[in-house]
C-alpha cells in the first residue's frame, strides 16, 4: 500500500510500517504532531518545525519558512502558471497587480532583456522583460488594467529560438 | 487641554493598527478602526471597539483619503486620531484638518510635520544647528534640466529620493548618469502614487555607511528626551529589513554625539510627540543628518525592549497633554533587541510579491520574543498595500543571544498559503559578518547578492504531509471494521498526489 508522490516528474513512494519508508528505504524520521497542523520532525540529529495545511486539492507544508505544495492527483491538473513559457512565446503576469506601463506596441521588434511593461504591486514597480528577442504578436492588456497572477500579458514571436 | 481623551480613531491598517488598538485598550481607551474594502475582515477591524468602512481598494480611496477618515471620526465620536506610520502620518494638511475639527492629533504639531516633511527645509535647520548634512540638491526647481545639472555637480553614485516620502518608495540609486532621466521618471511616478507629490531631491550616496537613528520623545511643555539609537543598516532596495537596539557600532562617545545632535534637532523645532532623527554614520564615526521622521517608526519595538518604555502609551499621554514623567538619566541601554521584518514576497523570484490566502499560520511564542502581526488563517494578503506581514523581535542579554533567539523565532514562524522572505532573513542572521557587526547599508549586496534558497530535506516535507493527511482522514472515518476500509480508500485517493511547483 505504498503511496506515490511526484516532484518534477520524479516519483517518490512513501509508506509507513512502524517507521517511514521512502522508495523502499527506511528513513530516520520521527514525527510528533501538535495541534492545528503543527508538527516537529526529527531527521537525523536535526528537528524541523513544520506546519501542514491539508486542503481539498492539495496539501501544503511549511518547513522553516520554505513552502512545499503537493497537488492531490485526483484533482484536475492545476493550471500551469509561469513567468514565461518559451515554447508558444506567451508571457504571463508573475504577480497580481496593476499594469503601470506598457512600453511596446503590437508588431514591435524587441531585443532579449528589453523592458516590455511594468507591473505594480504593493506600491513597488516590477519590470517584465523579454525572455528572448522577437516580435510582439499580440497584447492582451492595456495600461491601468488589473491583472491576476498567471494572466496572459502578450504573445512574443520568437525570432531566434531559445537555447 | 480642552479635550479629554476617551476614543481614539486609528487611521491605519495592518500590524500597526493592531498594535495601537492594543495600547489603547491597555490604557482604558476605546479604539476605532477604519478599513478599506479588501481589509473588511482584517484583524484590526475585529479587535477595535468600533469600525468604520472607508470604501475603496486603493490607498487613495481609503487610508490616504483625509475627508473619509475625518467623516468616520465624526461619526464614531472620536476624540483623537492616531495616524500610525505611512499613509497620512506625515501629512501636515491632515494634521491641521484633524485639529480644526477639534480633535487631538497623536503626533507633532502640523507646522513641525510640514517643516520636517520638506526635506530641504529640514536640512537647512540642521545646518543652522551645526549638524552636518549629506551633500545634495533639495531645491524648488524640479525641471529635468536642473536636476540633471545638479546630478552632474554631485557626481555618482547618487540617490534620487521622494522629497515628501520615506520607506524606500520613490527612491532610486543612480550609478551612471546615462540612466538618470529614466530613474527620475520612475521615482516621480512612485512618489506621486505613494505620497501625492512628484518633488524629488538628490543626495550623494555615501558608502560604506551605517544607518543609525535616534528615537526622540517630546511633550507639549518643550521637554525633549532621547531613547537611544537604533541601527537599521540591513536594507534591501532602501527598505529596512533588520533593525536593532543598541547599535553594535556605537560606543558611549559616539552615542553622546549622536543623541546630542538629535536633541538639538528636536529642540530646534520644539518637537512634540514621538519622532526619529536619522543619520548615516561613516566608519570613522563621522555622521550626517539624513532626515527626521515625525511619526512612530516601524522598528519602534526594539527601542521598547531595551528602554522598557511603551512608545505608543507615551504618544497617547503626550497627545492628551500630560508632561513626560521619564528622566533622561533613567534611560540606559539594557540588553539587546533585534527585529526582522517578514514580507509577503519570494526572495528566489526577484522578491516578487506573494499574494493570496493565508491557509495556516503559527507564530513563535517564548520569553523575549515579540511578534507584531496581523496574521490569521483565512486572511487574504492583498496586492493593494505594503507587503509587510509581521515584525518578529527578540530580546536577550547580549547581541549574540538576541541573534540566536531571533533565528529560532523565525524558524518557528510558519505560514502556509503565501511565500515569505523568512529564509532570506535567516541567511542574514547566519552571516559571520553580521555576527561581527560589519553592518553597512551595502551588506546585502556584498553578502547575499547570489542568494539561493536552501530548502530543508524534501523527505521532511514528504513525511510531514503524509502524516498530517493520514491523521486528518483517520479522524473522519468510522470505527470497527469499516475503519480500515474507509481509511484505505481515503489514503488511496488522497495520498496519490503530485507535487506542484513550489511557490
Amino acid at each position: 500500500m505504498d503511496k506515490c508522490l511526484y516532484l518534477a516528474e520524479q516519483e517518490y513512494r512513501v509508506a509507513f510500517r512502524e517507521h517511514w519508508i521512502l522508495d523502499g528505504k527506511p528513513l530516520d524520521i520521527v514525527v510528533r504532531s501538535g495541534a492545528n497542523g503543527q508538527a516537529f520532525l526529527r531527521f537525523g540529529s536535526v528537528t524541523y518545525p513544520a506546519l501542514v495545511y491539508v486542503g481539498e486539492k492539495f496539501t501544503e507544508v511549511c518547513v522553516e519558512g520554505h513552502r512545499f505544495r503537493f497537488e492531490h492527483r485526483s484533482s484536475k491538473r492545476a493550471s500551469k502558471i509561469g513567468h514565461q513559457s518559451g515554447i508558444d512565446g506567451t508571457l504571463t503576469s508573475p504577480m497580481t497587480g496593476r499594469i503601470r506601463r506598457v512600453l511596446v506596441v503590437e508588431a514591435e521588434e524587441v531585443e532579449a532583456g528589453a523592458i516590455l511593461m511594468i507591473v505594480e504591486a504593493m506600491k513597488m514597480e516590477f519590470p517584465i522583460k523579454a525572455p528572448s528577442s522577437g516580435k510582439i504578436q499580440k497584447l492582451y492588456i492595456t495600461e491601468g488594467d488589473s491583472v491576476e497572477m498567471g494572466v496572459k500579458l502578450l504573445d512574443l514571436e520568437v525570432v531566434a529560438p531559445l537555447e | 487641554m480642552g479635550r479629554k481623551l476617551r476614543r481614539v480613531l486609528i487611521a491605519n491598517r495592518g500590524e500597526i493598527a493592531v498594535r495601537i488598538i492594543r495600547a489603547c485598550h491597555q490604557m482604558g481607551l476605546e479604539a476605532i478602526a477604519v478599513y478599506s474594502e479588501p481589509d473588511a475582515s482584517s484583524l484590526h477591524v475585529s479587535l477595535a471597539d468600533d469600525a468604520k468602512a472607508l470604501g475603496g481598494k486603493s490607498p487613495v480611496e481609503s487610508y490616504l483619503n483625509s475627508q473619509k477618515i475625518l467623516a468616520a471620526a465624526r461619526e464614531a465620536k472620536a476624540d483623537a486620531i492616531h495616524p500610525g506610520y505611512g499613509f497620512l502620518s506625515e501629512n501636515d494638511d491632515f494634521a491641521t484638518m484633524v485639529q480644526s475639527e477639534g480633535l487631538l492629533f497623536v503626533g507633532p504639531r502640523a507646522s513641525t510635520i510640514a517643516l520636517m516633511g520638506d526635506k530641504s527645509a529640514a536640512k537647512n535647520i540642521m545646518r543652522k544647528a551645526g549638524v552636518p548634512v549629506v551633500p545634495g540638491y533639495d531645491g524648488a526647481d524640479q525641471s529635468d534640466e536642473r536636476l540633471l545639472r545638479e546630478a552632474h555637480g554631485i557626481g555618482v553614485p547618487l540617490l534620487i529620493k521622494a522629497a515628501h516620502g520615506g520607506g524606500g518608495k520613490g527612491m532610486r540609486l543612480v550609478e551612471d548618469l546615462a540612466f538618470f532621466q529614466e530613474s527620475v521618471a520612475a521615482a516621480r511616478r512612485e512618489s506621486l502614487a505613494a505620497f501625492g507629490s512628484e518633488s524629488l531631491l538628490l543626495e550623494k550616496y555615501l558608502k560604506p555607511v551605517r544607518h543609525i537613528e535616534v528615537q526622540i520623545l517630546g511633550d507639549q511643555f518643550g521637554r525633549c528626551l532621547h531613547l537611544l539609537e537604533r541601527e537599521c543598516s540591513i536594507q534591501r532596495r532602501h527598505q529596512k529589513i533588520i533593525e536593532e537596539c543598541p547599535s553594535s557600532f556605537v560606543n558611549e562617545e559616539l552615542r553622546g554625539r549622536l543623541t546630542s545632535a538629535a536633541l538639538l534637532a528636536a529642540e530646534a523645532v520644539s518637537y512634540c510627540n514621538a519622532g526619529t532623527v536619522e543619520f548615516v554614520v561613516e566608519e570613522s564615526g563621522a555622521f550626517y543628518f539624513l532626515e527626521m521622521n515625525t511619526r512612530l517608526q516601524v522598528e519602534h519595538p526594539v527601542t521598547e525592549w531595551v528602554t522598557g518604555i511603551d512608545l505608543v502609551h507615551q504618544q497617547l499621554k503626550i497627545a492628551a497633554g500630560k508632561p513626560l514623567e521619564i528622566q533622561q538619566s533613567a534611560i540606559r541601554p539594557r540588553g539587546h533587541a533585534i527585529e526582522a521584518r517578514v514580507y509577503a514576497e519570494d526572495p528566489s523570484r526577484l522578491f516578487a510579491p506573494s499574494v493570496g490566502r493565508i491557509l495556516a499560520v503559527q507564530e513563535p511564542i517564548g520569553p523575549g520574543i515579540r511578534v507584531d502581526s496581523l496574521l490569521f488563517s483565512g486572511w487574504d494578503v492583498s496586492p493593494y498595500y505594503d507587503a509587510m506581514l509581521a515584525k518578529v523581535t527578540a530580546f536577550a542579554w547580549n547581541r549574540r543571544e538576541a541573534i540566536e533567539k531571533l533565528d529560532w523565532a523565525l524558524s518557528h514562524t510558519l505560514i502556509c498559503g503565501i511565500t515569505t522572505n523568512i529564509p532570506y532573513l535567516r541567511t542574514v542572521l547566519a552571516q559571520s559578518a553580521f555576527h561581527a557587526g560589519e553592518t553597512t547599508t551595502d551588506f546585502l549586496e556584498n553578502h547575499l547578492s547570489d542568494w539561493q534558497p536552501e530548502p530543508p530535506p524534501l523527505e521532511v516535507a514528504l513525511i510531514a504531509a503524509s502524516k498530517e493527511m493520514s491523521e486528518k482522514f483517520k479522524s473522519h472515518s468510522v470505527s470497527g471494521d469499516q475503519h480500515q476500509e474507509a481509511n484505505r480508500t481515503l489514503w488511496g485517493e488522497i495520498l496519490d498526489f503530485r507535487m506542484g511547483e513550489k511557490r
